[in-house]
């Protein structure tokens, strides 16, 4: 598949997503459901476009300059960022699970899963834009 | 790990950004492997010296701790 359908696709998908999260944010804010969810999800949701913007103009950028968007460096710095993300932001949840666990036998407050699975996606998302930019400037270790 | 990169592109007067074109890879990998900063993979390193015409003995100096 050429670079130009590539970049409609992803752009088709982002649209897409997007309009989807709206639609749950606007939906969930008129249902009256828990106001700190729905304002987590919209904060979600513009993280999320600000990151689709500028992940389209670098891509875009990067089409008209010749070069290849990927190759085996950025694909290494991908994979070793998707791997640190994975397993710190599980260990990060694990943590935050055990502070809770005690919380709730003291009868402290609680987290909802929906809102748990949206700190988790936040988190893992947040690591892995860190390890890519530093491994970016720093290099791979051997 | 030491690399004579950047005087075999000297020596054939090209840039970095040639040099990463004829390869088919980003400029900035190029920069980082020139640095040391990035060990690539034997199917690049050969890519690399083929179009520098030397070997990679030449180019890339592993260095004992």
């Amino acid at each position: 598949m050429d670079e130009n359908k590539k970049f409609r696709r992803y752009v088709a998908i982002v649209v897409i997503v997007l309009t989807l999260g709206a639609v749950f944010v606007i939906v969930s804010g008129a249902l009256g459901e828990d106001s700190w969810a729905s304002v987590m999800a919209a904060l979600l949701l513009v993280v999320m476009a600000l990151v689709a913007v500028k992940v389209a103009r670098r891509w875009s950028r990067e089409m008209k300059s010749g070069f290849p968007r990927d190759d085996e460096r950025s694909v290494a710095i991908k994979m070793r960022a998707g791997y640190l993300a994975f397993f710190i932001s599980l260990y990060f949840m694990f943590g935050i699970g055990f502070v809770f666990a005690i919380l709730e036998d003291t009868e402290a407050t609680s987290v909802p899963t929906s809102e748990w699975a949206m700190i988790f996606v936040a988190v893992m998302g947040l690591i892995y834009g860190g390890v890519n930019a530093y491994l970016n400037r720093k290099g791979v270790p051997e | 790990m030491k690399t004579r990169i950047k005087e075999f592109r000297a020596r054939y007067g090209f840039t970095q950004d040639d040099l990463a074109r004829k390869i088919g890879v980003r400029r900035e990998t190029i920069l980082f492997i020139e640095n040391g900063k990035y060990v690539p993979s034997l199917k690049l390193a050969h890519a690399v010296a083929k179009v520098l015409k030397t070997s990679m003995d030449e180019l890339f100096i592993f260095e004992k701790d």
